[in-house]
């Protein structure tokens, strides 16, 4: 998402760390403390207002949390130990946590996920991931992803589009027939395209390196404390939870 | 498939982080050592040679004197950077399963047969690394398991049961959609395995284990059968209109009767087809 805040502006290499960290202090939490879990809650939330995230935006995306919380709910049904009876039904107690567990985590883990992608454009993502670091052929493969993602997804859609204009109904399982022939088709065209690619790309001089993003500045002591101090917060919080429980 | 947050205890999310990163740190230098893709240097200097008579200005030893071990991959960056974009794309495509539901492709199998181990294990992880990181799919603690699962494990085990398998089915174009399928819906079964093994060691729950496999793997066969239907189709077209790029899955005799009936796709455009002269030769 576009945006001028001061999470926007923060060098992407920071925000990754902090990420990681501040996923990693989340997962660490002791599954009954749950004054730390809102605690979690409390910071990510100020995190989306301070980096402007649309509501809209964000719903999309949490959206992808919601398989795993249907999962989790089966699990006080399956879970091992003694049981309790909630309504007439026998649910277990250690399902019952961890059900409480997977889902309170991998909700928090999915709002952290997205303050990041929110306020970074996946080649200043890229770029981060750089500067920390990975090897050079992983970022460079995963800069002509991104570069071409859109271009190969309109393919298919417009593929799609050809098909349904020609009588196909995606809704029955012999019809998957045509789907995989234009996936096949689109494979085909794809693979051309990179072959192409990549004669131009080396026949122009292309050495193995992109020029960096615009947001591209290094960052000073000043960045790494503003990025890392949610993190320290959160790590606070697990620590102090980890000791009391 | 791709496991959240929350679900792996702290100390099993660190193992297999580290490992993983130990597995691709090797594919990488694999795939560098392998050279899968065709080599830029050769077929430039060949085409402009053949084309023109003279060396080129491009073969001046400004061009040559780059390192050839750091060309293989880097150089051979766009086209697979499009294969993980065609993997990326081909995961939001979803095949119909049954009235209503539907499951999409996750591509381990196919990257394997087609691009070989290393090179598909390194396209995996770029996109089983960018979906958790831009699409918020999967964990950011959850990664390293999510690599073993989806690119590692499957794309190694799809390489060899491809191999295998390729025997017993022959290699015309539906004895390699066959192998494929078998081999697609295996992977992701073995996946589903590498899931149940790190859930019961390292979880953060302790479930009743029959009934939890019962329902993993019931879903996951159901996921590996359109899996394996998937990637068959996909083969299969590939087999008929690119047979080159199956390599030597195939027959030489089935490539040489596809290649002639399918001629047109493969002259696209001039400049594509003076580039095209000696690759062929060299490449899977």
């Amino acid at each position: 998402m576009p945006g001028n805040t001061l999470l926007h502006q923060m060098p992407a290499q920071c925000k990754i760390l902090a990420a990681i960290l501040l996923a990693g202090a989340i997962v660490t939490t002791p599954r009954k403390a749950f004054w730390a879990f809102t605690c979690h809650l409390i910071l990510l939330l100020f995190l989306l207002l301070a980096g402007h995230v649309p509501w809209s935006h964000a719903r999309g995306r949490l959206l992808i949390d919601l398989p795993f919380l249907v999962a989790a709910s089966a699990l006080p049904f399956v879970g091992t130990g003694p049981r309790v009876e909630v309504l007439g039904l026998s649910l277990s107690i250690e399902g019952n946590w961890g059900a409480w567990n997977i889902a309170a985590k991998s909700l928090l883990g999915v709002i952290t996920a997205l303050v990041l992608t929110a306020t970074t454009t996946p080649r200043d993502l890229i770029t981060g991931f750089e500067r920390l670091r990975v090897p050079r052929a992983l970022t460079l493969i995963a800069h002509f992803m991104l570069r071409y993602l859109d271009l190969v997804i309109g393919q298919f859609s417009r593929l799609r589009v050809a098909r349904i204009s020609r009588g196909h109904n995606p809704h029955f399982f012999w019809q998957a027939r045509a789907v995989a022939v234009t996936a096949g088709t689109v494979f085909v065209r794809t693979f051309e395209r990179g072959e192409r690619l990549q004669q131009v790309m080396l026949s122009r001089g292309f050495q193995g390196t992109f020029p960096p993003g615009p947001n591209n500045k290094s960052p000073d002591r000043q960045d790494w404390t503003g990025a890392l101090f949610p993190s320290f917060c959160a790590w606070s919080v697990t620590i102090i939870a980890l000791v009391l429980h | 498939m791709h496991i959240p947050d929350g679900f792996l205890g702290v100390p099993m999310s660190l193992g297999m982080g580290l490992i993983a990163a130990g597995a691709v740190s090797f594919a990488l230098r694999q795939a560098a050592l392998e050279q899968p893709l065709p080599s830029p240097e050769d077929s430039f200097e060949d085409s402009f040679q053949d084309s023109s008579g003279n060396v080129s200005a491009l073969s001046s030893p400004g061009f040559s004197s780059l390192a050839r071990e750091e060309l293989s991959i880097e150089a051979g960056a766009p086209v697979a950077g499009l294969l993980a974009a065609f993997v990326f794309a081909a995961q939001m495509l979803n095949f119909p399963v049954a009235a209503g539901t539907s499951g999409h492709l996750i591509g381990a199998a196919l990257t394997a047969v087609l691009i070989g181990p290393s090179l598909g294990i390194v396209c995996m992880t770029i996109v089983v690394v960018l979906q958790a990181f831009v699409f918020a799919d999967g964990g950011l603690t959850a990664v390293g398991a999510n690599l073993i699962n989806l690119a590692v494990i499957p794309v190694l085990a799809s390489t060899v049961l491809f191999r295998l398998l390729r025997r017993v089915t022959g290699r015309s174009p539906y004895g390699v959609s066959l192998a494929a399928a078998i081999t697609a819906t295996v992977s992701v079964l073995l996946a589903a395995t590498a899931f149940f093994i790190e859930f019961s060691l390292g979880g953060s729950v302790s479930l009743d284990t029959a009934s939890f496999a019962q329902s993993l793997f019931g879903i996951h066969l159901l996921i590996g059968l359109g899996e394996g239907a998937a990637t068959a189709a996909i083969i299969g077209t590939i087999a008929k209109t690119r047979p080159d790029l199956l390599g030597d899955s195939l027959s030489q005799d089935c490539f040489l009767e596809d290649s002639n009936r399918t001629a047109p796709p493969r002259q696209m455009s001039l400049e594509a087809g003076l580039f095209r002269g000696e690759k062929s030769k060299g490449r899977r």
